[in-house]
């Protein structure tokens, strides 16, 4: 096997250097838009500190990036920014070699030798942005604006509000969040029971108790460095108590090596040991009854207005979950759940964590809603130490009249299909395959892949891939080659986030918004285009109502109109050393408010010198914000699915629809297979999962650090079953699924459940930079497409495999 | 000096204490609380002292601690008692003496007094508990639940300050008080942070939008207002002095007591013809915490009890030697006698006098809270003079 790490790295260094020389020679434009830190007072400005947001996951950190000579040289994390502290992940850290990586895309490119070929040459960027401009007038005028699709990538703040304007502006129905890596997947089990379609945070420096189900906390969580932190906060914030961590997995993942416990678990069986769980909880009365009266919904069985019955989630749960029912489908002993159960009840505020990373959707939301009903049954839900509730932050709403023809495409049904956009205004780039090539309700005239490589990141990709090709434009906005632009006709790179004005909204584990306001740290290259001059551009060219939903001059005009509309907004302070947000916290909680900023100048000073703006406050149990979904209670039984159900009943008829409202977790034994005896855990490399780019050799140098693998795929057998097939970790093996087959390395691992592989998601690009393309296999080829039966997404934890030694 | 002379330069005093300019003493002394709060972080005193749980736990928490109602001079007592202490922790811990200059002690004066009035956050349950117990509830409905002839109180739910609650019952008193009487229901007395825990359930089960906050009061608008709405016709005129009332020490306690003793202000106001003044939510912030300033003026010190502590206490060993050149004499220290210049010279010198001290086997002095007022007292008594009289 080819050695790529040694070459590689003097490749890169090479390149670092001759990128770094050039920018320092041709960037010497004046600079006066940046806040500027000078180290020492006397003497030119040779050395500056610029804060950043940092682009390289969904994370929302901040950076200060040191600036040398008009360079950035370094990176570190913000002190002052409240989701990271100072603190700075290993992806954050590579954010250089992104920066200035050989393989980033400078300019527009246009495929020659039909698409797929692979073969691309250069085009100007008037010419480029002309032709996107000129195609989508004649979509507009030939067959609608419903035609164009925008799927939605990586790209949050600045970018993706302007691209969510001018779709809606166009008239399109059609922008699909495409992003796995964000964790949406989390969004219908809120929606379900809370009614609320916002991400949970969870106050773990006050939590005594945490089941973490494959929550992928150390893993692969959303916002890595948060989350480190938090779990530092729950084992050493407290001198004196330690409180509990167990980790219930398929596979001793990083997280579980730093848990107490570690309870191996079969491959998607969560949601049902969850539902154990708390069928002891109920038989042995250790729920908080007082929040189940007065804040729960659909806990007792009830009857309607109509006078029908229904079942309640108590009746459900004694009924069908019995701990001796759920060992046989978990693996999960009995015993085991009955002491889970009691420490979880004992030992409040206790917390159960479901998935809350990115990527390889590995819950149901069924299971999902089964997880989060163990914190309503421990009166954990918007507690101090238990779950809190983001609060929606809009900014730059979509305060524009669009014209007739809009009107007209806007109401045109979604394309990523009716069912889980219009029950749980869920959006999947699986369901938008099947339309893609079917055809229905009717057919994709463009596509916009805007940094997103669904191809790649999701386990419908390759049929996705397949479908694009009966897409007649197909345009991607992105900054490499990947699996997923190799099927564009043009590729239009945006420039890197450290040479734009951006903005972000993030919030805290605790439940505070947090908005990232982000200036360029260096001037871009010549050739790069900002991408909202980009859209801009191309909006003027369409006129009308499409070129008023982007009314901002530049990019620096629209993040000064975010400053504008927080600080009317009247509420929290500007980044700064963590006393002056402490001061309005302080103040208030208590009813009382006096910003340090005393009017729009300084306070758009303080902003863009500290890197951001925070809502410090946070009051709990505010239930109608938590509970938005009538009765405005948390919804054991899903009054929000009982609606949808009724406004869109599912294909295969009415069914058990009591049941359907309630956690459905599965409760069946696992199939013998002799054909695939095992079962396929996929999971994501904690420093490739959520990066923003695969072509950064750091990150693949220690992608696998803790398994001491890198630059490659493996496959991780228990020993039992390895002994049984009579392996060693020096030989290969061929992983066959329904799917398909691949063949890798073996990796012996006890830290598996007996009966379960384990094949890591990050590497296996088959399109992109020299530093990623053809490194490993993806397992997403792997994977059986079993779906998510509310939302249509696909699930990676369901696939069958075999392994035979080559 | 007259009683209308001593009231003013005691309101002016006041005025320093919580952060807006005044004179003491003669000499102007300006402090600000939001500069104060910086001080207290720039110099690390966080590291020890929490604020309402922000910060360190080795030293009291200055929001939560008892000082109360202390004034400026009996606080910069009680920093003289606790600096053998402090030091010591400082030096165990590794942290450097930071020099504190006199405008940056009167910042840290003003934020001590601030954080002190300001009340704990509001616990839901509790005020839900309160709701029921005072029998609210059966004239207010909350979410539309029971059938109150008062307003539901889930309306209010925006409003997060104690004190706008304070406002709208103290417009509605007179009518909630008839309607009370009509039912035969005694006026709920309000304890210690009912409001605020009042305040936080109502928050709990309002529908959400946007809150209303306040401004932190300002001493200077409140005494105005204070004499505007003729608050002055029966304080300190025929009702409560409320400089030597025993007032509670936080602004939303100090709103529940003025809810409490609402009937009875009424008839006496009845009584003497005054009329009922109406009175905005920003503007009762002021008044209250003017009146909370009131409470926490520096009584008049007795300079000859000053002139007995002074000796007492062991001050005179070094004060009055004549060696200007180790330790300030009498008559520098008189110069400069306000509880802030105290206050940081003491904070700034301490090390050096308690080494000296030591070395001299001389015990560190401790001084109570009238004996600190006194002695200040005593030593404006000696500015620019070298020996005692």
């Amino acid at each position: 096997m080819k050695d790529w790490t040694d070459l590689n790295r003097r490749e890169f260094l090479t390149a670092l250097g001759a990128a770094y020389g050039s920018a320092a020679y041709t960037l010497a434009a004046p600079q006066s838009k940046f806040i500027e830190y000078t180290i020492g007072e006397d003497g030119a400005p040779r050395e500056r500190f610029v804060n950043a947001l940092c682009t390289m996951c969904p994370g929302g950190c901040g950076l200060k990036m040191r600036v040398v000579h008009g360079c950035a040289v370094g990176v570190r994390g913000n002190k002052d920014h409240p989701v990271n502290r100072g603190g700075l992940c290993s992806r954050a850290s590579a954010v250089l070699q992104d920066l200035y990586n050989p393989d980033r895309l400078r300019q527009p490119l246009r495929c020659v030798g039909g698409r797929g070929s692979g073969r691309w040459e250069p085009v100007d960027w008037d010419e480029a942005l002309n032709t996107v401009a000129d195609r989508l007038g004649e979509i507009r005028r030939a067959t609608g604006p419903q035609g164009l699709c925008v799927v939605a990538g990586r790209d949050r703040g600045l970018a993706r509000t302007m691209w969510r304007r001018f779709t809606r502006a166009y008239g399109s129905p059609n922008f699909v969040d495409a992003f796995p890596d964000d964790n949406l997947d989390v969004l219908p089990a809120a929606l379900a029971t809370h009614g609320v379609r916002q991400r949970f945070g969870y106050d773990l420096a006050g939590a005594g108790y945490v089941i973490s189900f494959n929550s992928a906390w150390l893993d692969a969580h959303w916002s890595s460095e948060q989350a480190a932190r938090a779990f530092g906060e729950f084992r050493r914030g407290r001198p004196g108590f330690r409180p509990k961590w167990v980790d219930v997995g398929p596979r001793h993942s990083l997280t579980a090596t730093k848990s107490d416990e570690w309870v191996p678990i079969r491959p998607g069986g969560e949601g049902t040991l969850a539902l154990g769980i708390a069928h002891v909880m109920l038989r042995e009365g250790l729920y908080d009854r007082d929040f189940v009266e007065r804040r729960g919904y659909g806990f007792e069985d009830w009857t309607d207005s109509a006078g029908v019955a229904h079942l309640g989630f108590r009746r459900t749960v004694l009924r069908d979950f019995a701990p001796a029912r759920v060992q046989s489908a978990t693996g999960v002993p009995e015993g085991t759940i009955f002491r889970l159960a009691r420490e979880f009840s004992q030992n409040r505020p206790a917390v159960a964590l479901g998935f809350d990373g990115g990527g390889c959707g590995t819950q149901a939301t069924y299971d999902r809603m089964a997880i989060h009903c163990l914190n309503a049954l421990a009166g954990s839900i918007d507690a101090p130490g238990g779950v809190t509730v983001f609060s929606a932050l809009s900014l730059l709403d979509d305060d524009f009249d669009v014209d007739a023809a809009s009107d007209r495409g806007l109401v045109a049904p979604p394309l990523d299909g009716p069912v889980a956009r219009r029950r749980l205004r869920h959006h999947s780039v699986d369901t938008l395959a099947d339309a893609v090539q079917s055809g229905r309700p009717y057919a994709a005239q463009a596509l916009f892949l805007v940094d997103a490589d669904p191809v790649f990141a999701m386990a419908e990709g390759a049929r996705l891939g397949a479908a694009l090709a009966s897409i007649p434009f197909v345009v991607a906005f992105s900054s490499y080659h990947n699996d997923s632009n190799r099927h564009a006709d043009l590729i239009l790179p945006p420039t890197h986030g450290l040479h734009r004005w951006d903005f972000n909204v993030a919030h805290t584990l605790k439940g505070h918004t947090v908005v990232t306001v982000s200036q360029p740290v260096m001037p871009a290259p010549a050739m790069a285009r900002d991408p909202y001059d980009c859209l801009k551009t191309i909006a003027g060219r369409l006129g009308g109502g499409i070129e008023r939903a982007l009314p901002w001059s530049d990019a620096e005009e629209a993040v000064g109109a975010v400053c504008t509309e927080l600080f009317e907004s009247g509420k929290g302070a500007a980044f700064g050393p963590a006393n002056e947000e402490n001061w309005a916290q302080l103040l208030e909680s208590r009813g009382w408010r006096a910003p340090f900023a005393e009017n729009y100048e300084d306070f758009k000073r303080d902003v863009l010198a500290g890197g951001g703006w925070i809502d410090p406050i946070y009051f709990h149990r505010e239930w109608d914000r938590v509970f938005r979904s009538p009765p405005q209670r948390f919804a054991f039984s899903s009054a929000y699915l009982a609606r949808s159900f009724e406004a869109f009943p599912p294909a295969d008829g009415e069914g058990d629809r009591d049941r359907r409202c309630l956690p459905d977790c599965r409760i069946e034994k696992p199939k013998e297979d002799a054909t695939y005896p095992l079962e396929l855990y996929v999971y994501e490399l904690p420093n490739l999962v959520s990066v923003s780019s695969p072509n950064l050799p750091w990150l693949n140098d220690i992608a696998g650090a803790y398994m001491f693998e890198n630059w490659r795929t493996w496959v991780e057998i228990h020993p039992e079953t390895a002994e049984h097939i009579g392996l060693s970790s020096q030989d290969r093996v061929e992983v066959g699924t329904p799917r398909g087959k691949m063949v890798l390395p073996v990796k012996i691992y006890a830290g598996l459940m007996p009966g379960v592989i384990a094949i890591p998601f990050g590497f296996g690009h088959k399109t992109g930079g020299r530093w990623c393309a053809g490194v490993g296999e993806n397992p997403a080829d792997l994977v059986d497409s079993r779906k998510d039966p509310l939302t249509g997404t696909s699930l990676w934890t369901s696939t069958r495999a075999s392994v035979r030694k080559v | 000096m007259t009683p209308a002379i001593r009231t003013a330069l005691c309101l002016l005093f006041v005025s320093a204490l919580i952060g807006f300019s005044s004179l003491v003493r003669g000499e102007s002394v300006s402090g600000d609380v939001m500069r104060g709060w910086r001080v207290f972080h720039d110099k690390q005193c966080v590291d020890c002292h929490a604020v309402w749980d922000q910060g360190g736990r080795f030293g009291p928490d200055l929001g939560r601690t008892r000082l109360g109602q202390r004034s400026d001079g009996q606080l910069a007592g009680v920093m003289w008692n606790h600096i053998p202490k402090m030091l010591g922790w400082m030096e165990q811990t590794g942290h450097p003496p930071a020099t504190v200059t006199a405008d940056e002690m009167a910042d840290l004066f003003v934020l001590m007094s601030f954080v002190r009035q300001l009340d704990e956050v509001g616990d839901p349950r509790r005020g839900e508990e309160i709701l029921r117990n005072k029998g609210c509830a059966a004239c207010h409905a909350t979410n539309a639940e029971g059938d109150g002839v008062g307003p539901d109180l889930a309306k209010w739910g925006q409003y997060a300050n104690p004190v706008i609650w304070a406002q709208l019952m103290w417009e509605h008193a007179p009518v909630m008080e008839e309607a009370m009487e009509r039912s035969g229901m005694s006026w709920p007395k309000l304890e210690g942070a009912d409001l605020v825990h009042l305040v936080a359930y109502v928050r709990s089960i309002a529908v959400t939008g946007e809150k209303t906050y306040l401004r932190p009061g300002s001493v200077e608008r409140g005494q105005l207002l204070f004499l505007e709405k003729k608050c002055d016709a029966c304080h300190p005129g025929e009702g409560p002095d409320l400089a030597d009332a025993n007032l509670p020490t936080s602004i939303g306690a100090l709103a529940s007591r003025m809810w409490n003793h609402s009937p009875e202000m009424a008839r006496a106001m009845r009584e003497r013809d005054v009329e009922r003044q109406p009175v905005g939510p920003q503007e009762l912030a002021d008044i209250l915490v003017y009146v909370l300033a009131l409470g926490r003026a520096d009584r008049d010190g007795d300079a000859t009890h000053g002139r007995q502590v002074f000796t007492d206490k062991g001050c005179a060993q070094c004060h009055e030697r004549d060696d200007p050149e180790i330790v300030p004499s009498l008559g520098d220290l008189g110069h400069d006698a306000t509880p802030v210049s105290m206050a940081a010279a003491m904070w700034n010198h301490g090390r050096s006098m308690l080494e000296r001290m030591t070395e001299a086997g001389i015990s560190w002095p401790v001084f109570n809270d009238r004996e600190m007022v006194d002695l200040l007292a005593f030593l404006t008594t000696v500015d620019g003079e070298t020996t005692p009289p």
